[in-house]
């Protein structure tokens, strides 16, 4: 056995950074392999899918599919849905498996932990948002699937917004997801609570309550991301801007009542 | 240093830690004892900031460790060896933790090494035995090379390899001046290490002191003397501090005096010795005195002391 005094390492000026906490969190993420799949599934689906579609050529090409310029984007809420499930399990998997404790020991201040987190997160599905987005142009483009869509540049106001508002909505559902998990800490509550109160909620609420109030359900997330999603061509209950301000509010509500308990709960 | 004053902890009705105060000093080890839902566990997280007091206060070097900028840097903790993603490698799991603090990916190799997991450190930690677990726990506290060192419990799953390793590290982490502070049930192995002692039941402070003072308020040592000429060594081993007890007509149990000193006084009055033995309680039986009325979770006559003392030192 050798001498078991450890070597004093020279570990410089090392302290909690916000460079750090997102490095800490891009490491968390890309090293479970359950993680990777679902990330990579989610897109890989996505993109897929509406490559057959564009490859097919008929869905797309004709009725109303054939006049919205950025219908390529008409199987993303799919994509949506996973990256919930994936924004849940990133942070259930860290309570279910006990690592949150290293984690809050380490940054003991817990706020600096979560927006890292999110902001991973977010980045790393924006990126592969924007990448299967302009590759899913291209091939718009080259298989000229969708008739409105024919010599139209992808910054084309035309179709510019619809492709960035799709594309934005795969993020917003990792987050969502994220911020649901941080809520309830569980990843079969979290996303129970999803698709009993957010995906279902809308269709079953308006039974239960009288006429005045059920028109509340066009404020929820969902009502909110169908007219993101319409980039104003689409008929919806408000605008765009006041969706968005919608979609925001959900997340910073969510958000905020998750930070609150985790800077106040025991962990 | 470690320094709680009157921390106490409250969950709903249930109180689990009440008042307690106690200082852990640097440059030795100190064991962190009290029967199961003592609060140990509960105290060690509040140090960590895992758990909030109710009121009351713990800090490290003068410092809520919250408001360290560099925790890992201060206290290494190891609290659950399962703590890490199943799905995670052990080089992963560490690397997310020394990311945060900007310690370099070497120091994770070293600290990796340095619990002998660095054949497996890429292997997924689900796969990982309770011991080595353990180990990748001790590595993760020792990643920053903190001045306070925390473990709960850190010899369990160990083989004795690994106990006697982990038993030099920390003899040699104290020495170096550092601070570490561990609690465990294995009486004798902490009566191996431990310098100094924080003894708690029902989550109030039972004991604290050096090893030997905390064991000298339960039972002061003794000597053991067999003579046949017991009633003449006891009338002049008889003084003012010298407490002698006869055990039977060859059998002398006496306090205040070392075996030393017994051997000369003896000798001097000629009067024959066919054994002199020191006699100390052990740990375990000091323990089992001090918290026999504040186990939580104790089986019916479990606590009770043993009566027959065996003839060893606890250090």
């Amino acid at each position: 056995m050798t001498a078991a005094t450890p070597p004093a390492p020279d570990l410089g000026t090392a302290r909690v950074t916000a460079k750090g906490l997102l490095l800490s969190e891009w490491t968390k993420l890309r090293s479970v392999r359950s993680l990777r799949i679902t990330l990579a599934a989610s897109f890989a689906f996505v993109a897929g899918l509406s490559a057959y579609l564009l490859i097919e050529g008929q869905t797309l090409g004709d009725g109303a599919a054939a006049d919205i310029p950025f219908s390529f984007t008409a199987v993303y809420p799919l994509g949506v849905l996973t990256l919930i499930v994936l924004g849940v399990l990133v942070v259930t998997g860290e309570y279910s498996s006990g690592s949150i404790r290293a984690s809050v020991v380490a940054a003991p201040r817990r706020t600096g932990l979560l927006l890292a987190k999110a902001a991973v997160l977010t980045g790393v599905t924006t990126a592969l948002g924007a990448v299967m987005s302009v590759l899913l142009y291209l091939l718009t483009r080259i298989t000229g699937a969708i008739p409105s869509a024919a010599g139209m540049s992808l910054f084309d106001t035309r179709m510019f917004w619809g492709v960035l508002a799709a594309t934005l909505l795969l993020p917003f559902g990792a987050l969502f997801g994220l911020v649901l998990g941080s809520l309830v800490r569980n990843a079969a509550a979290a996303i129970t609570l999803y698709f009993g109160v957010f995906q279902l909620g809308p269709q079953i609420f308006p039974a239960f309550l009288p006429d005045g109030v059920s028109g509340f359900t066009d404020w929820m997330p969902f009502a909110a991301m169908d007219v993101v999603r319409g980039a104003g061509i689409a008929d919806g209950p408000y605008g765009v801007g006041t969706a968005v301000v919608v979609l925001l509010a959900w997340v910073a509500a969510l958000g905020g009542v998750s930070w609150w308990l985790l800077k106040t709960r025991d962990i | 240093m470690i320094v709680a004053q009157h921390l106490t902890k409250r969950y709903g009705e249930r109180t689990a830690v009440e008042d307690l105060s106690f200082t852990v000093r640097p440059g030795v080890v100190t064991g962190f004892l009290g029967p199961n839902g003592a609060g140990k566990s509960t105290t060690l997280r509040m140090l960590v900031g895992l758990d909030h007091p109710t009121s009351g206060t713990i800090t490290v070097g003068g410092r809520r460790y919250a408001d360290l900028p560099d925790p890992l840097r201060h206290v290494g903790l190891l609290i659950d060896a399962k703590g890490v993603h199943r799905g995670r490698s052990a080089h992963a799991h560490l690397l997310a933790l020394a990311q945060t603090h900007g310690i370099p990916g070497s120091r994770v190799r070293e600290v990796l090494d340095l619990v002998g997991l660095g054949p497996v450190a890429h292997k997924r930690a689900g796969g990982f035995s309770l011991g080595m677990g353990q180990r990748l726990g001790i590595a993760a506290a020792l990643l920053g090379d903190p001045e306070v060192l925390v473990l709960d419990e850190p010899v369990n799953g160990l083989d004795p390899d690994g106990v006697l390793w982990l038993r030099r590290l920390l003899a040699g982490y104290a020495a170096r001046g550092r601070t570490v502070f561990l609690s465990s049930h294995l009486m004798s192995e902490l009566s191996l290490i431990a310098d100094d002692l924080v003894v708690i039941g029902q989550g109030r402070l039972l004991a604290t002191g050096t090893v030997s003072d905390v064991i000298a308020s339960v039972a002061p040592a003794s000597v053991r003397v067999v003579t046949p000429a017991a009633s003449a060594l006891a009338s002049v081993l008889q003084g003012a501090d010298t407490t002698v007890t006869s055990l039977d007509a060859e059998t002398l149990e006496v306090q205040g005096r070392s075996a030393r000193e017994i051997g000369e006084i003896a000798s001097a009055h000629r009067i024959p010795l066919h054994e002199l033995s020191p006699r100390r309680i052990t740990l375990e039986e000091a323990f089992m005195q001090i918290t026999r009325n504040a186990v939580e979770y104790g089986t019916p006559g479990g606590a009770a002391p043993r009566t027959s003392a065996p003839l060893e030192s606890v250090r």
